[in-house]
């Protein structure tokens, strides 16, 4: 019993971590490669959930829903809805000033937020969607979470290895040189806004792989699960701890991260009777400081970018 | 219709005092430091829960409640700036950027934790408004407050910055951080300033939502759009034109609801923003650099 | 007597080089003008003298004292004034606030220097309470110069105080410059105008790829024969 329990939350673990390590490759693509600063990260990890929700999910009363198709299908919609979305946001915005990006972006996922809470008819608003199908259900008894976290693990190789082949292609070296310095970059004839936009529109993308991922994980969503603190203000600290730029320190800073934030749970957990409604806020606490104190005293995070591999 | 327009229109401006007053110092801050400020929004609630303290909780009467919890803030404010702020200064505007979302998250556990999650008002009662044509046109004491007391702070700031040699000081250096410290002109001294006029007049801010509505640990956070977009509209490191873009933005906020759902109040301050950014990126009042 | 001594420094911004020993006198109340082909490290090595860039050998000397490492605010109330060629006025502020800016660091009574100004650029005057933003080129490059002036400056630095300007205009700036020197303040200047600039000047350096190349008294650098075939057209 006590080994079983143990196994199931070393897989619910890496599950986790499997999430939060597209969510911070995706991330590592838009700020890490180019410089591009979203900070409106839940917004479309949000859009993917709903996305692979809706399209997977059975007929259920009062919100869009019924098409029944396969897992796969969710997925590619939920990338695909993402990218839309991006094109369109980066179209719009990329042009923009560091800064300015990042408060627009922050406006995309407060929009996202209304509509998520208020379009009951797409969404059934607050109260969530439920009954999302979880795959690999009865395929074999007992093992069914064992064989989503393989499923999930698998995905993030995938899309680690892809985000190191494009880091290391002719394309990610232009993406360094646009971060590194956006004239001189623009003088060798580079299409800056081109490349920012295939860049934010791939991170999107993978950003909606993973909340598709979540979805179909936990099998029911709603607003609240999208409250930019889980998902883009643990992103950021997990990107920027792991050391952004380098791929194997996004997906590392994930771990190291969340085995903090779930690690900080059970610290809380003990805390007296009376300050147990407070548990989330002191754990919010505990994230905003280590963020501070990565920023001050190891801003290039555990495994900084090698740039001697980058070239100019 | 009309009175209808004018009413929203005045609901719209005392929306736009809180937002005008917390965009000056989000311009001011962007404007000198260099970095959008995105703890400002929660500094607004600190404001507004140490005017809590202080009135509902230690029972001082409000004209002192009030001066007290704009001090509190600027002080804060200065902490943070020596404490994280200025440690980072030579790095990238971006790292300041990302370490001000840290502090925000920090800003409100600490107040969750001392105030607890549940809302707040500063005095429990339904207050009567004043009725003007056959009660068609509606305005709360509170809001009479608000509008009269944000009046008075914008003439302080008016005299401060336009009489002083500081507010003098402050105004070139968010004009031209580079020229001023070529000038002369003690930089670090004016950010100790900056802060005490963005963190004060944040918690007026503060106080004034509090007043309006009710106190919550978001309540900052989820005004920090409308804000930026006050900011961007009315140039950032021009203090009177965040007055007017808030004022611009509460109005068109409120008058909106005429035609969309109040819901959705908060993407038409974005769409604005966006709209001035992608035509007239400098704002209603800034000026291309030579 | 040596006022400022830029004594055989290498350096630039961050670890990218861009000048190269450079050495460099200016003499108390004299007019030194630097001149040389763009890219050559001119603006730059007036930037060294104030601080702005990382320098990585060799000193800056002023009035006998090591300023090589001081903070660019510092550099000003030292009694160095420095004009930038670009972004040199306080747009938002007005004529007289910014001239009030070039007094910060006076702790005296500057409503002298303010009618001196006011006498050294007559439009200034009738212009002190518009916005430095709403001026012509010419006009905010006399606002720039009067607010330099406004600190009591024992050296003035001249970023290409002409360029952009009108014919009209230059004329103008070059004799107001002839001026303030004559009332005592020592001038270094950069200058693409380098004939008329090297008229003015007592000294002259021409710089060439971040190293000295050519120094002298102005007159004779106009006559030398390679200096007119580089940059004078002649």
């Amino acid at each position: 019993m006590e080994l079983s329990g143990l196994l199931s939350y070393a897989i619910y673990f890496g599950t986790m971590i499997s999430i939060y390590g597209l969510l911070t490759l995706a991330l590592n693509v838009q700020w890490g490669y180019t410089g591009t600063l979203n900070i409106g990260v839940a917004a479309f990890f949000a859009v993917g959930a709903y996305s692979s929700a809706i399209i997977t999910g059975p007929q259920a009363g009062g919100y869009l829903g019924g098409f029944g198709l396969p897992l796969f299908a969710g997925f590619l919609v939920a990338a695909l809805v993402c990218a839309i979305l991006a094109l369109g946001v980066g179209l719009l915005t990329l042009n923009l000033r560091t800064d300015y990006l990042a408060i627009a972006t922050i406006g995309i996922a407060e929009i996202i937020r209304l509509v998520l809470k208020n379009e009951a008819w797409l969404t059934n608003g607050v109260r969530g969607m439920g009954d999302i199908p979880r795959p690999f259900k009865g395929w074999a008894e007992g093992a069914d979470d064992l064989l989503f976290f393989i499923f999930a693990a698998a995905l993030l190789l995938a899309t680690y290895l892809f985000c190191e082949k494009i880091y290391n292609s002719p394309w990610g070296r232009t993406q360094r040189a646009i971060r590194e310095n956006e004239t001189a970059a623009r003088a060798m004839g580079k299409d800056v806004l081109s490349f920012r936009l295939q860049a934010f529109v791939i991170g999107s993308a993978i950003m909606g792989l993973s909340g598709a991922l979540y979805a179909h994980f936990t099998g029911f969503i709603s607003p609240e699960a999208f409250d930019p603190l889980f998902a883009t203000f643990l992103v950021w600290v997990m990107l920027i701890a792991g050391g952004s730029g380098n791929n194997r320190g996004a997906v590392l800073g994930a771990a190291v991260i969340w085995a903090i934030w779930s690690g900080s749970e059970i610290i809380i957990s003990r805390l007296p009777e009376t300050m147990i409604t407070q548990a989330g806020s002191f754990r919010l606490l505990l994230v905003g400081i280590l963020l501070e104190v990565i920023l001050l005293t190891r801003p290039e995070g555990i495994l900084p970018e090698r740039l001697d591999m980058g070239g100019k | 219709m009309l009175l209808e327009v004018l009413q929203l229109v005045i609901y719209g401006l005392v929306l736009g005092s809180v937002i005008a007053l917390g965009a000056i110092g989000v311009s001011l801050t962007f404007g000198i430091l260099g970095f959008a400020n995105f703890s400002h929004g929660d500094l607004m609630t600190f404001g507004a829960y140490c005017a809590f303290l202080f009135y509902s909780q230690l029972a001082l009467p409000f004209w002192l409640a009030f001066p007290l919890a704009l001090l509190a803030t600027a002080l804060l404010a200065i902490v943070f700036d020596q404490l994280i702020y200025r440690r980072l200064r030579s790095k990238d505007s971006v790292i300041l950027l990302i370490s001000s979302f840290g502090i925000a998250l920090i800003l409100r556990a600490l107040i969750q934790i001392i105030w607890g999650p549940d809302n707040q008002v500063y005095a429990s009662g339904i207050q009567m408004p004043y009725r003007f044509f056959d009660g068609s046109l509606r305005l709360k004491p509170d809001q009479l407050i608000i509008l009269a007391t944000t009046i008075v702070l914008m003439v302080a700031l008016h005299l401060f910055l336009q009489k002083s040699k500081t507010g003098k000081a402050m105004r070139a250096t968010a004009d031209n951080p580079e020229l001023a410290r070529l000038t002369g002109i003690n930089t670090e001294q004016v950010i100790i300033w900056t802060w005490v006029l963005g963190g004060s007049l944040a918690a007026a801010a503060g106080i004034f939502l509090g007043l309006d509505t009710r106190l919550h640990s978001g309540m900052g956070w989820f005004l920090l759009l409308p804000i930026f977009a006050a900011a961007i509209l009315g140039g950032i490191g021009h203090p009177y034109g965040a007055i007017v873009g808030g004022l611009i933005i509460g109005v068109v906020q409120e008058v909106s609801t005429l035609f969309i759902e109040p819901n959705y109040k908060p993407a038409i301050a974005f769409s604005v923003m966006v709209a001035m950014l992608i035509f007239k990126p400098t704002g209603l009042f800034g000026q291309k650099k030579t | 007597m040596t006022l400022l001594h830029i004594d055989n420094i290498t350096g630039g911004y961050g670890s990218v080089h861009i000048l190269y020993d450079l050495e460099m006198k200016v003499g108390q109340q004299e007019i030194v003008v630097i001149a040389g082909p763009n890219g050559a490290g001119k603006s730059t090595a007036m930037k060294s003298v104030f601080g702005m860039l990382t320098i990585e050998r060799g000193t800056v000397n002023f009035g006998g004292q090591d300023i090589t490492t001081h903070r660019t605010e510092h550099i000003a109330g030292l009694g160095i004034a420095y004009v930038p060629q670009v972004n040199n006025v306080f747009q938002s502020l007005t004529v007289e606030e910014n001239l009030e800016m070039g007094a910060y660091l006076r702790k005296d009574d500057f409503s002298g220097s303010l009618s001196q100004v006011f006498a050294l650029f007559p439009d200034l005057k009738k212009k002190r309470a518009q916005l430095a933003g709403t001026l012509s080129g010419g006009q905010r490059q006399m606002v720039a110069m009067g607010r330099a002036l406004m600190s009591g400056p024992q050296l003035l630095l001249l970023d290409e105080p002409t360029a952009g300007l009108s014919p009209k205009y230059m004329t103008q700036i070059f004799s107001i410059i002839r001026d303030i020197n004559s009332e005592g303040t020592t001038i270094m200047m950069v200058e693409q105008h380098a004939k008329q600039a090297l008229k003015l000047a007592d000294n002259g350096y021409i710089l060439v790829a971040g190293r000295n190349r050519h120094e002298g008294p102005g007159k004779e650098l106009i006559e030398d024969p390679e200096v007119q075939k580089m940059f004078l057209g002649g």
